[in-house]
C-alpha cells in the first residue's frame, strides 16, 4: 500500500506543505449547496440591480438607456465583480461577485446592441467580448468565472461567424478549440491557472459543432448553412483523436485497438461528422488526461451528435431502422471481435 | 479520503509530474482501464443503435400491422420480461431490470391499448390502470427505482384526474397540491420505513434525494402562490401553510438526528429561506410599491443575508454530524 507521505517525500514535496496542503483543502460546503448560493446570489444582484435601475430612472427620468449608459453601469457592475473577487472573503461573496460579473456582460452586450445595427451585434459583440475576457481572465481569479466567459466568448464566435457566412473561421475555430483543449490538457505538469480555459475550449468544440437552428423558424436559422464542407473539421478532429490515441498508447493499449481507433476515426471523416469524432476525442482526451469532467462532457455529447446525425439522414423510416440496427450489429460485432483478440494477445 | 483522490488533487494542482503521478496511480492499481471502458461504450453504443432500429422498424410498420400482433406483440413481451426476471431471480440486477422493462410495457400495452381501441376514455385511466396493474409486481421487486417508477405514474394519474375530472385550475386550487404532496409523504414515509427494515436488496439513498425537494416544492408552491396573492381564507390555504411547518419541522428532526443526510437538511433550510424571501418581497412591495429603490435593496441585503445564514447553518451541521459520526 503506497503511503501518500511517501510519495511526497519521493517527488521531493516534503518542503512544500503549504502548497501541498492548499491542494489537499476540502471545502466544508458540500457540493449540493454550491446551486442555492448561486440562485441565492443572482436573486440578490437582480434586486441590486433593480434597485440600481429604479435609482436611476428617479434621477434622470430615463425611457431608453444609451450605449453610455449601458456601458457604464456594465463598467461598475465588473469594476464590483473583480473587487469582490479579489477580497476572497468567504463563499457567497465569491457567487455575488459571479453573478455581477454575468450582470456585467449582459450591460456590456445591452450597450453594444444600442450602438449597433441588429445584423452587425454578434460580430461586434464577439470582438468586445474577445478583449474584455482576454484581460479579466487575468484579473478575476475564480476558475468557474475564466470558465463560462471563454464559453459565452466562443458561442459568440459561432454566431457571429455564422451570420457572417465565415465557414471556414468556423472551421478555424474548431482547430483552435481541439489544440488549446489538447494542449493545456496533455502537458506534462498542469497548469491550474489554464485549466478554466482548457475545459472553456472543450466545451467550445461541442458548442461549435451542435445542431442549432434546423427550423425555418428559428432564432438561429442563420446557422443552418453554417460550417460547409464538414469533412474539413471531420479531419482536423481526427487527426485530434489519432494524436490523442498515441499520446494516451505511452501506456499500453492493445495494437489492435489501435487499428480499430484508426478506422473508425477514418470511417467518421469520410461520413464528415465532426460532432461524433468531437465527442469521441473528447471522451479519449478526458479518460487518458485524468480529467473526468471532459470525458463526461465528451460521454453526454455522444448521444446528441449521433441523434443528430441519424435523425438527419434523408432516408425512409424503413432504411433508417436497417442502418440503425445495423450500426448497432457492427459496433457489437466489433465489441466481439476486440475481446476475442485480446484474449488471443494475453495468451 | 484515499491516497488516490489525494494524488490526483496534487497532479491537478500541478505539484506532481505526469509520468511520476502515472506511474503511483498504476502502482496503487488506478491505472486508466481503457479494454474495460471500451467494452461498456461500444455495449452501450450497440445494444442502443439496435433498440432504435428496432423502434424504427415497429414505428414504420405499425398502421399496417393486425392488432392482434400490435396488442398480443406487445403481451408476450411483457409475459416474457416477467418469465425472465423470475428466472433470473429478484435478487440480482438482470432480474430486477426484467421487471423493471415489465412494469413499463404494461403502461406501454395500455397506450396501444388506448390507441387501438378509441373509447374515448379520459388519459387518468391509463396511469389509473398502470398503477393498480403493477402494484404487485412493484412490491416483489423490493427495488427503489420500481416504487419511483410506481410513484411517477400514480402522481400522473392523481394530475390528470384533477385536470380531467374534478377541472379546477391547478394553480389556485390547493387540495390537489396537499393530495400529491401527501403521496409524496407516503412514498417517502415508505422509503425510509422499508430502508430501516431492510426491505430493499440494495440500500440506496438517491430516492430521498428526490423525494424529500419535490415534497417540499409541493408545499412551497402554493404557499408562495398564498402569499403573492393574500390569499389566506381560500379552502385549504391554512391547511398549506400548516403543513409546510409540519414538513419542515418533521424533516429537520428526522433528517438531522435519525436519518442524518446533509441534503434533506440543506433542502428544508433553502425553504425556509425562500419562503421568508417570498414572504418579505411581498410585505416591502405592497408597502413601498413596485418603483421603490428601497425595497429592492432591503430584498437585495435580505437575499444575501438568508444565503450566508443557509451556507453558515449548512457547515455547521456537517461538522458537528461529522464529529458526532467519529464519536
Amino acid at each position: 500500500m503506497t503511503n501518500l507521505d511517501d510519495v511526497l517525500a519521493d517527488f521531493g514535496l516534503t518542503g512544500q506543505e503549504d502548497r501541498v496542503r492548499a491542494a489537499l483543502r476540502k471545502d466544508t460546503a458540500p457540493w449540493f449547496l454550491q446551486p442555492f448560493i448561486f440562485l441565492g446570489a443572482m436573486v440578490a444582484a437582480l434586486m441590486f440591480s433593480a434597485a440600481f435601475l429604479v435609482m436611476l430612472d428617479s434621477m434622470f427620468d430615463v425611457n431608453r438607456f444609451s450605449t453610455v449608459q449601458l456601458s457604464c453601469m456594465g463598467a461598475v457592475y465588473l469594476v464590483a465583480a473583480v473587487f469582490l473577487n479579489r477580497l476572497q472573503l468567504n463563499i457567497y461573496t465569491g457567487a455575488l461577485a459571479l453573478a455581477l460579473s454575468l450582470g456585467g456582460h449582459g450591460f456590456v452586450m445591452g450597450a453594444v446592441g444600442e450602438a449597433t445595427k441588429s445584423s452587425a451585434w454578434f460580430m461586434t459583440t464577439f470582438l468586445v467580448l474577445l478583449v474584455l475576457d482576454a484581460g479579466l481572465y487575468f484579473l478575476y481569479r475564480d476558475g468557474l468565472h475564466r470558465f463560462l466567459t471563454t464559453v459565452l466568448v466562443l458561442v459568440l464566435a459561432k454566431l457571429a461567424f455564422a451570420k457572417e457566412h465565415l465557414d471556414f473561421a468556423l472551421h478555424g475555430l474548431v482547430l483552435v478549440t481541439t489544440l488549446v483543449g489538447a494542449g493545456v490538457l496533455t502537458r506534462d505538469r498542469e497548469l491550474p491557472g489554464w485549466r478554466p480555459l482548457a475545459y472553456g475550449c472543450c466545451t467550445g468544440l461541442v458548442v461549435v459543432l451542435f445542431p442549432v437552428g434546423h427550423r425555418h423558424d428559428s432564432w438561429f436559422d442563420f446557422t443552418r448553412h453554417a460550417m460547409a464542407y464538414p469533412w474539413i473539421s471531420s479531419v482536423l478532429v481526427g487527426i485530434a483523436l489519432l494524436w490523442t490515441l498515441h499520446w494516451a498508447s505511452r501506456k499500453p493499449i492493445p495494437p489492435t485497438a489501435k487499428t480499430v481507433a484508426v478506422l473508425v476515426t477514418g470511417g467518421l471523416a469520410a461520413l464528415s461528422t465532426p460532432g461524433l469524432a468531437a465527442a469521441l476525442f473528447l471522451t479519449v482526451l478526458g479518460h487518458a488526461a485524468y480529467h473526468a469532467r471532459i470525458t463526461l462532457l465528451g460521454l453526454v455529447s455522444l448521444p446528441v451528435f449521433l441523434w443528430k446525425y441519424y435523425y438527419y439522414l434523408d432516408l425512409s423510416f424503413l432504411h433508417k431502422s436497417g442502418v440503425l440496427a445495423g450500426s448497432g450489429v457492427l459496433l457489437l460485432g466489433t465489441r466481439w471481435i476486440l475481446g476475442y483478440l485480446e484474449k488471443k494477445e494475453a495468451r | 479520503m484515499s491516497t488516490g483522490k489525494d494524488l490526483l488533487a496534487l497532479f491537478h494542482a500541478g505539484l506532481l509530474p505526469r509520468d511520476g503521478f502515472e506511474g503511483v496511480m498504476e502502482n496503487l492499481g488506478l491505472h486508466r482501464r481503457w479494454s474495460h471502458w471500451g467494452n461498456l461504450l461500444l455495449l452501450c453504443l450497440g445494444v442502443g443503435l439496435l433498440l432504435a432500429g428496432i423502434v424504427f422498424f415497429i414505428a414504420y410498420n405499425w398502421l399496417t400491422m393486425p392488432k392482434a400482433l400490435k396488442l398480443g406483440g406487445l403481451q408476450v413481451l411483457t409475459v416474457v420480461c416477467a418469465i425472465a426476471a423470475w428466472q433470473r431471480g429478484l435478487h440480482v440486477l438482470s432480474g430486477r431490470a426484467f421487471l423493471f422493462a415489465a412494469c413499463v410495457l404494461v403502461g406501454v400495452f395500455l397506450a396501444a391499448f388506448g390507441q387501438v381501441y378509441q373509447t374515448g376514455a379520459d388519459a387518468y385511466e391509463l396511469f389509473r390502470g398502470w398503477a393498480l396493474l403493477t402494484l404487485i409486481w412493484v412490491i416483489a421487486s423490493r427495488a427503489p427505482a420500481h416504487w419511483m417508477l410506481w410513484l411517477v405514474v400514480t402522481n400522473l394519474w392523481i394530475y390528470l384526474y384533477w385536470e380531467q375530472v374534478v377541472a379546477y385550475r391547478w394553480e389556485t386550487h390547493y387540495s390537489v397540491w396537499l393530495l400529491m404532496a401527501l403521496v409524496q409523504l407516503l412514498g417517502l414515509a415508505g422509503f425510509e420505513l422499508g430502508k430501516k427494515r431492510d426491505y430493499f436488496w440494495v440500500a440506496q439513498t438517491w430516492p430521498r434525494w428526490v423525494l424529500v425537494p419535490v415534497l417540499l416544492f409541493q408545499l412551497a408552491a402554493p404557499a408562495t402562490l398564498i402569499i403573492a396573492d393574500d390569499k389566506y381564507d381560500r379552502p385549504y390555504a391554512w391547511l398549506v401553510m400548516l403543513s409546510l411547518v409540519a414538513a419542515i419541522v418533521g424533516g429537520y428532526r428526522y433528517y438531522r438526528h435519525v436519518g442524518r443526510d446533509l441534503f434533506a437538511l440543506t433542502c428544508v433550510g433553502a425553504t425556509i429561506a425562500w419562503v421568508v424571501f417570498a414572504y418579505a418581497f411581498k410585505l416591502l412591495i405592497d408597502i413601498s410599491r413596485s418603483d421603490s429603490c428601497f425595497a429592492f435593496l432591503t430584498l437585495g441585503i435580505l437575499a444575501v443575508v438568508l444565503l450566508g445564514g443557509l451556507v453558515r447553518w449548512v457547515r455547521r451541521l456537517s461538522a458537528a454530524m461529522q464529529t458526532e459520526a467519529g464519536s
